[in-house]
């Protein structure tokens, strides 16, 4: 352990791919790595796949940087996280790498201890209050993005603007846009903030609870840790809930023959099902129902949730409905779809208990019950903010964007909605900008080639990023890491760092059958591998098959009921492919950087939940 | 019970003077429910009886208080002249020779065998068993058949009170007159595999963990380090295997009619197969537990599995002492609050 661990390939060293030249522009200028080229080659960064596992689009580097940001403010001066500065970021051939940093002045170090004891201390004793507070602002953050009007004013509004006297003070139509965008842009940030105003003390919390039990019992496994504080319920959990509710209604309601008469639904055939429905007074009361939970509860997407290429379970009911029908069929098979929280609640409380029972002195079994007090309180948050802030905030952001999207495509200046994706938020902003100026003239000032010229070679160049493979880190592995969310969030550990280095080395020779990651959640199982890498091939998925994906997301929740267990790239224990696994008792590796591109499809693999081994078992040329 | 012969299903912490520790461990496993095989105590009345009655005790006491501890040649042959003149002048009295028969019988009609296979082992007493590292001083007597046997090993093993290295022992620690012993009798296992429980991590001192090292055989080669044990590693939750490392156990000792035990190669088909079964090794650790909870202490437990029993009346503890080294060290109390451990925590970080 004590020995330097071998560095991974400088930032600088790092080529551009062929057809990939001039990928720089496509980014704000301080993203791009070269002014700073000694710090950056001296530096670790690691590859953030959990938030960006694809090439980024220029619009999302600006999510990008508000967490970033937001982040780094966080622990550098809200809670003045002892010997952790903020994290930075650069994009490298058009993937996005991070780097935290470290305080190594002991003095400075002890000036920052004692505020930051006594700001978390306030925290920690005003968690809930607090939590509840920012949550209420965050739903009404996501109402407001929703409703961000992005329209340019109908005849009414305008002799509205003309002809009432009342209107105190007369707004300049096109600043509607301008001042929306704007709000978008502030909206986006701020949510941010409240993300690691939880997650920073939140993962601090844990680890010190993590820590503490490590100390005593020194064999404690990571899964044995959060199993101690999991199987709270949450938002997270409320989509996943409600479809079952449905399921039981529509049972209830004895509508089964209905709604299997549309097994395989598609969006295309929603409109008949609603039809269908709608002749008896059951299916009104079933669809009663539906409407009361669908908004907010189905603002699920049905991907990662931080990509403008999803979509959510509101924009397409076919999807809930459609695991509905899967599920009623389950039902008359007589399977289990109900989440086995009984058994998550129970494994926790014993777990507590024999832990308890093992302290040698009552004063370390109060600080362990202290410790996990605070560290259960932060898990809520870390499944909680799934759905809220993951999940609805960010497809509440996009499709406001779109909707800007269709008033720039209206006005002439980009030929798609989602192009506006390729161009970052300083260009948007000039877009957005002459789209005004268009409408204010009355004629075209402005025809939009630049902008298409400057689109349609992003395009190229994003396709040719999207096929390089980028290494896990960059440059010199530090002696320590000392920020929260670099540990509990991306799970890098000493252990996860020789992995990485094994598997650049394994990637490459394509020899090794054994990947080594985290113990997400215990068990062993033996299956059909399904390599997912979008959520668009989720349908894929057969029964009893072993998903292995660079990461999971809460909406993916429905095929876990049918999988055998889990195996993703990125993520530690808290990841939620780990949590959802633990919560529904299947065996899951997390954080085995390659297994995408080492498992293929159709392969036979086996996956050791509790040692955090996956075995490759043959090379089942499947497909 | 009587005066000379206690059944270890009447041993307790009690008797520990008149039995010995180890004789009075295993009376209190019984007791407690523990799969131990059964026997009976000789105690150490029976032993005072018998030098008493055959005018020995001052003769060997002569002979040992002579030899000069330093030197190795003088000790081994008072250990010589004492264990010789004790086999050849002590005699059981009517009395005695008839209540160890009778316990014997009691014995072989229990397990319904003639002629029952018995260990014959010393379990010292008092000063004379301060802490494990006496372990091993005396003797053990396995596979001993038939009551004329018995007899006959009782006296050698209760001979082994002079042994050399007891007298070199008792010489350092001041003692200046011999001390009385006592003998187990107990119905012999016959191991496939046997080995040494911890209900700890002995390599980490993790108390919510179950360390196990099993071998072919008896345990004598996994204790002398003659072949690369079997390790598990298993938690005291859900009893899941949490570490696994097989080794490659190259000879094993097994029970021996004439012998006693003897050193056998393992056939290579055998050598790398796991000594004891994931049910065996589960049952075990479960079993350790409860021994831990009964004594209240982490728990140094030695087992075995015998052969020609089925499953899980193959598994019997054949001794348990309290665990010495984690026990004893100090451990040190959080002083820390809760806060400022999650503070420390991030003052220091994690190294990579």
């Amino acid at each position: 352990m004590a020995e330097k661990k071998a560095s991974f390939p400088k930032m600088s060293e790092i080529k551009t791919p062929e057809g990939a030249e001039g990928w720089q522009e496509i980014y704000a200028s301080y993203h791009i790595p070269g002014e700073l080229k000694e710090e950056e080659d001296n530096s670790f960064w690691f590859l953030d796949s959990i938030h960006k596992p694809k090439v980024v689009y220029p619009f999302d580097t600006y999510d990008m940087e508000s967490w970033g940001r937001s982040s780094s403010e966080t622990s550098s001066w809200l809670f003045e996280i002892p010997a952790t500065l903020g994290c930075d970021q650069r994009i490298v051939n058009g993937y996005l790498y991070v780097h935290s940093s470290t305080i190594n002045d002991p003095e400075l170090i002890k000036q920052r201890l004692k505020v930051f004891t006594e700001r978390a201390d306030f925290y920690f004793n005003h968690w809930t209050e607090l939590l509840e507070l920012r949550k209420a602002r965050i739903y009404e953050m996501n109402r407001t993005l929703e409703n961000l009007d992005f329209s340019w004013p109908t005849k009414e509004e305008s002799e509205k603007h003309v002809y009432d006297i009342t209107s105190q003070i007369k707004i300049p139509p096109g600043l509607r846009i301008i001042s929306n965008y704007n709000k978008l842009i502030d909206l986006i940030y701020e949510a941010w903030a409240y993300h690691f105003e939880f997650c920073n003390p939140g993962y601090a919390a844990y680890l010190g609870f993590y820590d503490f039990c490590k100390q005593h019992f020194p064999d404690i496994s990571d899964i044995e840790l959060s199993g101690m504080v999991s199987g709270v319920t949450v938002e997270m959990y409320k989509p996943q809930e409600y479809l079952i509710e449905l399921t039981e209604l529509a049972a209830k309601l004895n509508l089964q023959d209905t709604f299997l008469k549309f097994k395989g639904l598609s969006s295309e055939k929603l409109e008949e099902f609603f039809k269908v429905l709608k002749e008896t007074e059951e299916g009104k009361s079933w669809i009663k129902r539906l409407d009361e939970i669908k908004d907010p509860w189905f603002n699920v997407s049905t991907g990662r949730g931080y990509t403008w290429t999803e979509y959510t379970w509101l924009d397409d009911l076919s999807i809930p409905i459609g695991v509905i029908i899967e599920y009623l069929e389950r039902t008359e098979q007589g399977k289990s779809i109900v989440r086995p929280l009984a058994e998550v609640e129970e494994r926790r409380d014993k777990l507590v208990t024999v832990y308890r029972s093992l302290f040698n002195s009552d004063q370390d079994r109060d600080i362990f019950d202290k410790l996990r007090e605070v560290a259960v309180a932060a898990y809520q948050f870390v499944e909680g903010h799934q759905f809220y802030l993951d999940n609805w905030f960010h497809q509440a952001m996009y499709h406001a964007v779109k909707r800007l999207g269709k008033t720039i495509r209206d006005s002439g200046l980009i030929d798609d909605v989602n192009d506006i994706f390729y161009l970052h938020r300083f260009e948007l902003s000039s877009l957005v900008y002459e789209t005004m100026v268009n409408y204010a003239v009355g004629f075209p000032v402005s025809n939009g080639d630049r902008w298409r010229a400057k689109i349609e070679k992003r395009k190229k160049i994003m396709a040719v990023l999207e096929k390089w493979q980028p290494p896990p880190a960059l440059g010199p592995v530090p002696e320590k890491v000392t920020d929260p969310n670099t540990r509990m969030l991306w799970g890098v550990t000493s252990e996860t760092i020789d992995r990485w280095q094994e598997q650049m080395g394994a990637a490459g020779t394509g020899e090794s059958n054994i990947i080594k990651g985290v113990g997400g959640s215990p068990g062993t199982v033996v299956g059909r591998a399904r390599v997912i890498t979008d959520v668009s091939q989720i349908g894929e998925l057969q029964e009893g098959e072993i998903l292995v994906a660079p990461s999971t997301e809460p909406s993916w929740s429905y095929a876990f009921v049918k999988i055998a267990g889990t195996v993703t790239d990125i993520g530690g224990v808290m990841s939620h492919a780990a949590i959802v696994c633990r919560e529904y008792g299947l065996p899951a590796v997390t954080g085995v950087g390659f297994g995408t591109r080492v498992i293929k499809s159709g392969q036979m693999i086996e996956v050791r939940g509790d040692e955090g081994i996956v075995r490759i078992l043959d090379k089942g040329d499947k497909e | 019970m009587s005066k000379y012969i206690i059944p270890f299903e009447e041993c307790s912490r009690e008797h520990l003077d008149l039995v010995g520790g180890k004789n009075a461990s295993l009376g209190m496993l019984v007791s407690g429910g523990m799969p131990v095989p059964h026997g009976f105590a000789l105690t150490i009345e029976a032993y005072k009886d018998i030098v008493h009655f055959n005018n020995l005790d001052k003769k060997i006491e002569a002979i040992i208080l002579k030899a000069d501890p330093n030197d190795s040649d003088s000790t081994l042959k008072a250990s010589k002249d004492a264990r010789e003149l004790f086999i050849e002048g002590a005699v059981f009295s009517g009395a005695m020779k008839n209540e160890i028969k009778e316990s014997y019988q009691a014995l072989e009609k229990k397990y319904g065998v003639d002629n029952l296979p018995v260990a014959v082992r010393s379990s010292a007493v008092g000063e004379d068993a301060p802490d494990a590292s006496f372990a091993g001083q005396h003797d053990s007597y396995l596979w001993v058949r038939g009551i004329d046997n018995v007899l006959t090993k009782i006296i050698e093993c209760l001979s082994s009170l002079f042994t050399q290295r007891a007298i070199v022992y008792r010489a350092s620690k001041g003692f200046q007159i011999v001390p009385a012993i006592s003998v187990g009798v107990q119905k012999m296992v016959r191991p496939r595999s046997a080995g040494v429980m911890f209900t700890l991590n002995p390599i980490t001192g993790d108390r919510s963990r179950v360390a196990i090292e099993s071998v072919w055989g008896v345990g004598e080669t996994l204790v002398a380090g003659e072949v690369n044990p079997d390790g598990f590693l298993v938690d005291k939750i859900f009893f899941s295997i949490k570490e696994r490392k097989l080794g490659t156990k190259l000879i094993e000792r097994v029970v021996d009619e004439v012998e006693g035990t003897k050193k056998l190669e393992v056939e290579e088909g055998r050598q790398n197969q796991p000594s004891l079964s994931d049910e065996e090794v589960i049952y075990l650790a479960k079993l350790g537990q409860k021994i831990e909870q009964y004594y209240k202490k982490p728990q140094d437990i030695e087992f075995a599995v015998e052969k020609e029993a089925a499953f899980p009346e193959s598994i019997f503890i054949v001794q348990s002492r309290p665990e010495t080294v984690w026990s004893r060290k100090k451990k040190a109390e959080t002083k820390l609050s809760a806060m400022e451990y999650i503070a420390k925590d991030l003052k220091e970080g994690l190294k990579l």
